[in-house]
């Protein structure tokens, strides 16, 4: 049953099997996928300087062209990565305790931590909605998506009003925010585990790893809430 | 019974050299074709059984615990001698040797005592090896300190859990043993009887304590590495499941139990609260180091919180009874010092059972800090037990049972006289005389299963051994149906009478105050008289009223312990007698009428320079006497003093 | 502090054996403020016995806090509410007259109910064998000072070793994983010169043996380290995943 003298070919079954190494894949598309979700929100903070600005942004990642698309797998294949990591884990944690406590008290951990699975099939499922709505287009058909407007190099979408038509319908604004407020919270505990999973946080890195998942939950939560408030509450419009 | 002590001849530094070279030796080749039962996993155990495995025989090894970790080695705290001398401050194998004999008051047999100091500086080394993380200085090299009264740092400790790590390193070597498929090893598995099979001990009986099924093991030779039987008392500092039994019925077949009486009570135990107490709690002896003990001097002054109490009006008996060595008298010495001052009605505390160990001193010397960073450990554990804050207000001791001495006797090779049965660590008799010094009974264990046993049982097995003998010989058929018969009697006894049930424990408890009383602290002729009356009536209540519930083929701890009990109620009657018998003061063993005038303890070298050796005669018939003569070649015989 | 007994409810488990399906029972018992828990479960078993009924199963051993046998889960806590703190070692004037208390035992796959409270932990034995060793016989050593360690290392050395074995990090673990407890083995070792030639092997297979027996995963929510009565520290899981990916970058 151990692996020490074991043949190459099962020694990196069990290496890539492991509970630890199925965290680490976890942590490392977690840090990747956390990348993401900050130059996702810096990207869309340009909602506050106005519509120009935002929808140059907008056109430049429109034609990005093959980049896009690798970057779009890319993200894919983390999500995929992720998720079904994270589904083999719950599996083996369920299994290794068949019968629960009648009581379980908690010590240390964290609302977040304990509801970590549930957000992310929240986060699972508003991803999938999101993509539908805004990259898609195939919901809320009604609300701008084939918009364009003339910009300097010619036509392009104007998903700034896309957006603002968006957010202005507060079921469409409210399911962002508490969709956000899911993400900050799995974030909050995501980004700390991450690092502790591959071995920081250890010694004079504790605090700053401890640190580091609770103050990203606040940033990414607090910036990416604040576009569908500051549409809902009208300071930001139209124009 | 034949006692021969098979001590080498020549000087005492060459005898274990001698010895080694003597010893015959079994063919490697062979060595795997001999299977050892090894009952115990503490020091003695899991060292003997990892070493000897390692040597190439084939080991099976038991304890009752759920794991070999647990053995009871495991809750010694405060360190492990050795003769190393890295203090460079004068310490020898001969003066640790030395120290060992006199603190044993001259009742231990001095080629022994010597072998354990020289062997003592390999059991660092080979600790250390396996990852024992023992204290260091900032350079990096072991730290040590005085320990129990020695004026030399020879002390080794890892924090206040020193046999703890002492016994994962004993256990981590077993477990590379049992990886390897060299020891099979049995937890949750009780020897209840030893086979002899002509004359030899070649095998056990056991109950597995998970199913309740009771086999048999056949083996070349058996080693008991079972420990002490403090538990006698009840109320001691020893865990729960330690017991008796092993030994004992290893006495019933025959082998001889040398210096029942000699146990040792700790000084430094938390007194006891109430009827319900089930176990003493011991904090280290490293405490006296900067500790200060005292009773109020005034009757009056008993009602008062100690710091209201004047500090000429404090009694530090034993910094004034013992101007040298303070404090730090001998465990025996300060046990009896505290039960004196108890006695006359000094005592503090609700009981009126304890003293004052005090760390004002040491504060306010060194700083809270400082005191702190010493024994931080163990002020948080006795402010757990008790409720009470030792920076602030003095912590209350009192003496209690804590080890014993006295076992099962062997020769110098460790062997029983019943050929084939060795015997280590606590469950012998032969290092610690008549009182063992702190830091002394890690180093005990260790240096048997180590560094003695690898040797010795070679030369049985060379020597004496006579040939195969399987599980099913008649010998063996015969002791598990004696085993099986004294299970279903044990279960049947309160259920069967119309008498009120009692519990086990109600008789354990009883038993313990019978010894505590008259075979305890202090012991005199009228006392021992009374318990061996008083102990046959118990024992016969308990076989008439004791109620054990559940059955024998399953999980049943009521059903262990009545048979633990069952024996120390048979036990506890051969340390009354041997405590009778031996008419004479010495280390921990006090007869009331042998005292000077100051109340120390008067030896008498005349009649009793001798090991004392019982030997099994039939159920309620009065053991027979055999005495080993000690010979004292090295060590001049003279009145421990250590005022 | 008062003396006063205090009537305290029970609701303990019971479980006949391994196959068994368990349940709660409720007890009634009168307990001084300065027992020790196990000691108020001792009257409750006197008191049960004294009634014709079977007492309550459960392991304990030295009773002062460093044997690792006792395991209970009280009202919901692995050894109770204190911090660093064996349930030997809890003391019943942490409770109030009419208090109600739960006990149950660890709950894990790898840690079957024998009978009762008490739990078969001997996984942990079995990781230990799988490599949380020094491979030196006896005989073969240095002298103790031939290789000088620093206080430091000693000291982290030593606060890894103080684990107890009892699985308390196991029970309290809402995965029920024995991180803690292989890691506290692995990083004891690990930062001592002795455990250095074995190192990379010892955490492959002392993690396999861990998955092998059943284990759940870490996910950092700490609770191993609140419940565990000797507090080692939740860096042993970050310095065993480094040595994890440490001997996965190995050639070994």
């Amino acid at each position: 049953m151990s692996s020490g003298n074991a043949p190459p070919l099962d020694r990196l079954v069990k290496a890539l099997t492991s509970t630890i190494s199925l965290k680490i894949v976890m942590a490392v598309t977690g840090i990747a996928g956390a990348g993401f979700v900050i130059f996702h929100m810096l990207g869309n903070l340009q909602m506050f300087l106005g519509r120009e600005a935002y929808n140059t942004y907008a056109e430049f990642m429109q034609n990005l062209g093959e980049l896009k698309w690798v970057a779009r797998l890319g993200l894919l294949g983390i999500l995929f990565g992720h998720v079904s990591t994270a589904v083999l884990l719950v599996q083996r944690n369920t299994a290794a305790r068949p019968e629960g406590y009648y009581t379980q008290k908690r010590k240390r951990t964290s609302v977040a931590a304990v509801y970590m699975a549930q957000l992310g099939i929240v986060l699972l499922l508003f991803i999938i909605y999101h993509i539908l709505h805004f990259t898609g287009g195939m919901i809320h058909t009604d609300l701008g998506y084939e918009l364009v407007e003339m910009g300097p190099n010619g036509a392009r979408r104007d998903l700034y009003t896309h957006v603002i038509n968006s957010f202005s319908n507060p079921l469409i604004a409210l399911t962002y925010v508490a969709a956000n407020l899911a993400l900050a919270l799995h974030l909050a505990h995501g980004a700390t585990s991450m690092f502790k999973t591959i071995g920081f946080g250890v010694g004079r890195w504790k605090v700053p790893v401890e640190a580091i998942g609770p103050a990203f939950g606040v940033i990414v939560g607090l910036g990416n809430i604040s576009m569908p408030i500051a549409v809902l509450t009208g300071v930001i419009g139209a124009n | 019974m034949k006692l021969d002590a098979k001590i080498p001849s020549g000087p005492i530094e060459k005898k274990w050299d001698k010895a080694r070279f003597e010893l015959k030796l079994v063919n490697p080749a062979n060595k795997r074709r001999h299977k050892l039962i090894i009952v115990g996993t503490g020091l003695g155990g899991a060292s003997a059984a990892a070493t000897l495995s390692e040597l190439g025989y084939d080991v099976e090894c038991f304890c009752f615990q759920d794991s070999p970790r647990r053995a009871h080695s495991i809750a010694a705290q405060g360190g492990i001698n050795a003769a190393k001398n890295y203090q460079n401050d004068g310490d020898s194998v001969w003066r640790l040797f030395y120290d060992t004999v006199k603190g044993g008051d001259y009742r231990s047999r001095e080629a022994n005592v010597y072998r354990l100091s020289q062997v003592s500086v390999n059991i660092i080394d080979q600790c250390v090896a396996q990852g024992v993380p023992f204290a260091r200085e900032y350079g990096g090299v072991l730290a040590n300190r005085s320990f129990g009264g020695a004026q030399v740092s020879r002390t080794f400790y890892a924090r206040g859990q020193t046999g703890q790590q002492l016994l994962l390193g004993a256990y981590s070597a077993l477990n590379r043993q049992i990886a390897r498929g060299k020891v099979k090893m049995h937890t949750r598995m009780e020897m209840l009887d030893l086979v002899l099979v002509d004359g030899h001990a070649r095998g056990i009986i056991t109950r597995n304590l998970v199913t309740g099924e009771i086999e048999r093991w056949a083996a070349d030779a058996v080693v008991l590495a079972t420990g002490g039987y403090g538990n006698v008392f009840y109320l001691s500092t020893n865990a729960m499941g330690s017991n008796v039994t092993a030994a004992y019925r290893a006495y019933k077949r025959g082998a001889g139990f040398a210096n029942p009486c000699f146990t040792q009570i700790h000084p430094t135990c938390i007194p006891v609260s109430g009827n319900y107490q089930s176990k003493l709690t011991l904090m280290s002896e490293s405490l006296r180091n900067d500790g200060r003990v005292w009773v109020p001097r005034n009757k009056e002054d008993l009602k008062k919180k100690p710091k209201d109490i004047d500090p000429a009006d404090r009694y530090y008996y034993l910094e004034e009874r013992y101007p040298s060595f303070g404090n730090l008298v001998p465990r025996d010495v300060a046990s009896r010092a505290a039960k004196k001052v108890c006695d006359e009605g000094y005592g503090v505390g609700a009981t009126g059972q304890s003293v004052y160990l005090d760390f004002g001193t040491a504060i306010e010397r060194d700083g809270k800090r400082a005191v702190e960073d010493r024994y931080g450990n163990l002020f948080e554990m006795y402010e757990r037990i008790t409720g009470e804050n030792p920076y602030g207000t003095p912590m209350r001791i009192y003496p209690a049972v804590h080890y014993t001495m006295g076992g099962l006797w062997v020769d110098y090779n460790l062997m029983s006289n019943v050929p084939g049965l060795h015997v280590l660590g606590e469950a012998n008799f032969s290092d610690h005389g008549a009182n063992r010094l702190g830091a002394s009974a890690l180093m005990q264990g260790l240096a048997d299963g180590y560094f003695v046993i690898p040797y010795t049982l070679g030369n049985y097995i060379a020597t004496e051994w006579k040939g195969e003998v399987s599980a099913d010989h008649p010998a063996f058929v015969k002791a598990e149906g004696e085993v099986r018969e004294r299970t279903r009697k044990l279960l049947d006894i309160g259920k069967n009478s119309g008498a009120e049930k009692k519990s086990v424990d109600d008789f354990h408890r009883r038993l313990g105050k019978i010894m505590w009383e008259h075979c305890g602290m202090a012991r005199n002729a009228k006392g021992l008289e009374t318990a061996l009356q008083e102990i046959p009536a118990l024992r016969e209540e308990f076989w008439s009223t004791a109620y054990v519930p559940g059955g024998s083929d399953e999980f049943n701890p009521w059903l262990e312990k009545a048979g633990r009990v069952a024996d120390f109620l048979e036990f506890g009657e051969i340390m009354c007698r041997d405590a009778l018998y031996r008419d004479e003061s010495c280390g921990g063993h006090f007869r009331e009428e042998h005292q000077s005038e100051e109340g120390e303890a008067v030896r008498n070298d005349e009649d009793f320079s001798h090991g004392a050796i019982w030997e099994y005669q039939g159920d309620n018939v009065e053991p027979k006497l055999h005495k080993e003569e000690l010979t004292f070649e090295n060590v001049k015989l003279t009145t421990r003093s250590y005022k | 502090m008062s003396d006063e007994n205090m009537d305290i409810k029970l609701k303990v488990w019971r479980q006949k054996g391994p196959t068994q399906a368990g349940y709660f029972e409720d007890h009634k018992v009168s307990a001084n403020p300065h027992m020790s828990f196990l000691e108020m479960l001792d009257v409750l078993n006197e008191q049960l016995l004294n009634d014709g009924k079977e007492p309550v199963a459960f392991d304990h051993d030295c009773r002062e806090g460093i044997c690792g046998a006792c395991s209970m889960v009280i009202d919901g806590a692995p050894h109770g509410p204190r911090k660093g703190t064996t349930t030997c070692q809890l003391h019943m004037r942490e409770y109030n007259d009419g208090d109600e208390i739960v006990i149950e035992p660890w709950r894990a796959k790898a840690f079957p109910v024998i009978k009762d409270l008490v739990v078969d932990r001997r996984a942990f034995d079995r990781i230990q064998q799988a490599g949380g060793y020094v491979s030196v016989s006896t005989g073969s050593s240095p002298d103790a000072n031939a290789i000088p360690i620093g206080k430091r290392d000693a000291d982290e050395a030593f606060d890894y070793a103080a684990c107890i074995g009892c699985g308390a990090c196991v029970a309290a673990c809402p995965n029920a994983s024995a991180m803690l407890f292989v890691s506290a083995k692995v990083a004891h070792l690990s930062l001592l010169p002795q455990g250095q030639v074995e190192r990379v092997e010892r955490v492959r297979k002392m993690v396999d043996a861990m998955d092998f027996e059943g284990f759940g995963g870490c996910t950092n929510h700490g609770e191993c380290e609140a419940s565990c009565p000797k507090t080692i520290s939740v860096d042993a899981i970050g310095l065993l995943n480094r040595e994890y990916m440490r001997a996965g970058l190995s050639r070994d």
